[in-house]
């Protein structure tokens, strides 16, 4: 049946995007206690730079979606710097940290469509490779974000397990002044898991510039449902995470297939908002980790 | 409250009044009195947003959606129904009410930031609803053609506007007047009381579902009034006012003022206004140069206006008034 295997490509595809959103925002939330709302104006700003460092630099396309990750990184540190660190330790200080990334979010979408003006732009379809399934077809970019997102998050999931730098940040989620009474630096785990959120961030909006368009509004959307991800999977587990931006991105394939485009964005909040009354601490965990 | 506070704070509130009264006395031109009446639709929002925002602490991002269901009642009143205008605005009130019950339903079991999600996602779902209704609210085209509000003959336009600035300047005292009270009554310092240590205040017997529900409520309500009036005033509703543009607008009124004072927003919305208006033909600059506003009081004054007029050395005439609880003295307990 076509349609079920056309369900299936999209669940995989949207599932990766998102997975990549969720996974940096969850880290960011469980390490540093704030929510960055500047997400997908990061993944926008990633896509763009690639697309320069591809179409005005004329560098290979590998080289140029490596830069444009690598040059977020760079300005993760700045971020980090100029709006997480500033306030984190004031009193009320998440609420300042989702005001200032909401203001982030305003000068890099202005930002955008002042360096690269308004007209949409694309990053070609990386790679040729093919593969069919029962009928539905999965190509280019689509193949490469199936591939890539679970294989760069699974690494993610590595290195937090078995190296130092990823002891020492499930050292500070699990308790912060123990962490420091041990000799953890916060600050030098903080820029560490901003520069990884935000680099996947960008991977996102390498991709979705190349499955769709670039333009300075075009991570609104993938930032919206990375929050239904992390209601679903519960925000601050990297496991909870996989498992929702994977059924969030089913339950939007399959309700776009069957309640078309304008109705399934109105569906997937709904749940959202009933998981949220039901299960507060998110549908797949089954013990809050104390804050 | 002292006999001398008493007629302080009269005399505070008659210089306000008198302030409202004569500024469009002073300016006349067409385009200063836009910007006037545009200050006191913001400072009503910003004021309403103000109580859940800065008061109770609630990680409300829902306000806006509350104007946007106030404008579109107003819309849809106005040119689907033949219900007297002016009724349009006190029912865009209880709409936007109506609407405040459905975004509270997280704010049940949720805390802090998670309620700051689930409310910016309603307030998304307003657009996606507006868009998927298009039979009833026009869909992208948005709603045109709304009647202009008249007073027996006169309309509201006429001398420059002057009848609709009357009108934002009355719903503006109105609304400093509620969030005066409700920051003095029992209802304000509970939620003080709430926002600071909320474990406590529980076990004082404060509900904090009951008493964040009210003042999400009043929220709401200064909200949908404030749509039904900017509906009146453009002529016309689209989904621009569930936008990211209200939005930082109205933050950087809030934060520029000082969240959680009683007047810092006004002083806030009179800034805003007034440099998003001189950079009216920037473009992109404008956006920019708003942001960085936000980010820069966010740096340097976190307590905004409203802080830094806090910590200027106080002059003699306000040392004698000194026992009578002055609107700071409210936030300073903390």
């Amino acid at each position: 049946m076509s349609g079920i295997s056309a369900i299936l490509t999209s669940t995989l595809v949207l599932g990766g995007l998102y997975l990549l959103m969720a996974a940096g925002l969850t880290l960011i939330w469980s390490t540093l206690r704030v929510f960055n709302f500047g997400h997908g104006a990061l993944l926008m700003f990633g896509a763009y730079l690639s697309w320069t460092l591809l179409e005005r630099a004329g560098l290979p396309l590998l080289i140029a979606l490596v830069g444009g990750v690598l040059a977020m990184a760079l300005v993760g540190v700045v971020y980090e710097l100029l709006l997480v660190s500033p306030f984190i330790r004031r009193p009320n200080g998440d609420m300042l940290v989702m005001v200032a990334t909401l203001a982030a979010t305003m000068l890099l979408q202005s930002g955008a469509l002042l360096l690269w003006g308004p007209e949409i732009k694309q990053i070609p379809r990386l790679g040729s490779a093919r593969v069919e399934l029962g009928g539905a077809v999965a190509e280019g970019t689509q193949l490469v974000t199936i591939v890539l997102a679970p294989v760069l998050v699974g690494l993610l999931a590595l290195v937090l397990k078995r190296t130092g730098i990823g002891l020492t940040v499930r050292a500070l989620e699990q308790n912060r002044e123990h962490a420091q009474l041990l000799g953890i630096s916060p600050r030098r785990v903080y820029l560490f898991v901003v520069i990884v959120a935000i680099g996947l961030a960008a991977v996102a909006g390498v991709l979705l510039g190349s499955i769709r368009f670039i333009s300075p509004g075009m991570g609104d959307d993938p930032l919206l449902r990375a929050f239904v991800v992390l209601a679903f999977g519960g925000a601050g587990s990297l496991g909870g995470t996989i498992a929702g931006a994977y059924a969030i991105g089913l339950l939007e394939a399959v309700t776009t297939y069957y309640f078309g485009l304008s109705w399934s964005p109105v569906l997937v909040f709904l749940a959202m908002i009933v998981i949220m009354l039901a299960r507060p601490e998110g549908l797949l965990r089954s013990q809050v980790r104390s804050a | 409250m002292s006999a001398m506070g008493n007629a302080r704070a009269w005399s505070g509130w008659t210089l306000y009044a008198i302030v409202l009264f004569v500024l469009p006395m002073v300016f006349t031109d067409p385009h200063t009195r836009l910007l006037l009446i545009l200050i006191t639709m913001y400072g009503m929002l910003a004021q309403g947003w103000n109580l859940t925002l800065g008061f109770a602490g609630i990680f409300n991002f829902a306000q806006i959606a509350f104007f946007g269901v106030g404008a579109y009642t107003t819309g849809i009143l106005a040119t689907r129904t033949g219900i007297d205008p002016w009724l349009a605005l006190p029912i865009s009130g209880v709409s936007a009410v109506l609407a405040s019950l459905v975004a509270f339903l997280p704010v049940l079991r949720l805390r802090g930031i998670y309620v700051g999600l689930a409310t910016y996602v309603f307030s998304q779902l307003c657009i996606y609803l507006v868009l998927g209704q298009a039979g009833l609210t026009g869909g992208s085209n948005g709603i045109v053609g709304i009647p202009r509000l008249t007073l027996g003959e006169t309309s509201l336009r006429a001398d420059g506007r002057v009848g609709y600035y009357y009108l934002g300047a009355a719903l503006l005292f109105a609304a400093t007047l509620l969030v005066r009270l409700i920051t003095r009554s029992t209802l304000g310092l509970s939620l003080l009381a709430i926002r600071d240590n909320e474990a406590l205040a529980t076990s004082r017997g404060v509900s904090r579902v009951r008493q964040h529900l009210i003042v999400f409520m009043i929220g709401a309500a200064v909200a949908g009034v404030a749509g039904g009036f900017n509906a009146f005033l453009n002529g016309v509703v689209s989904t621009d006012v569930f936008g990211f543009g209200y939005l930082t607008l109205l933050l950087s009124m809030i934060f520029l003022g000082g969240s959680g004072s009683v007047y810092g927003p006004i002083a806030g919305a009179v800034v805003v206004t007034v440099v998003a208006d001189a950079l009216q033909d920037a473009g992109a600059w404008r956006d920019i140069a708003i942001a960085m506003l936000i980010l820069v009081v966010l740096w340097v004054a976190p307590k905004g206006l409203a802080g830094l007029a806090r910590s200027l050395p106080v002059p003699p005439l306000r040392r004698a008034g000194a026992a009578a609880p002055t609107p700071t003295t409210v936030k300073e307990k903390r």
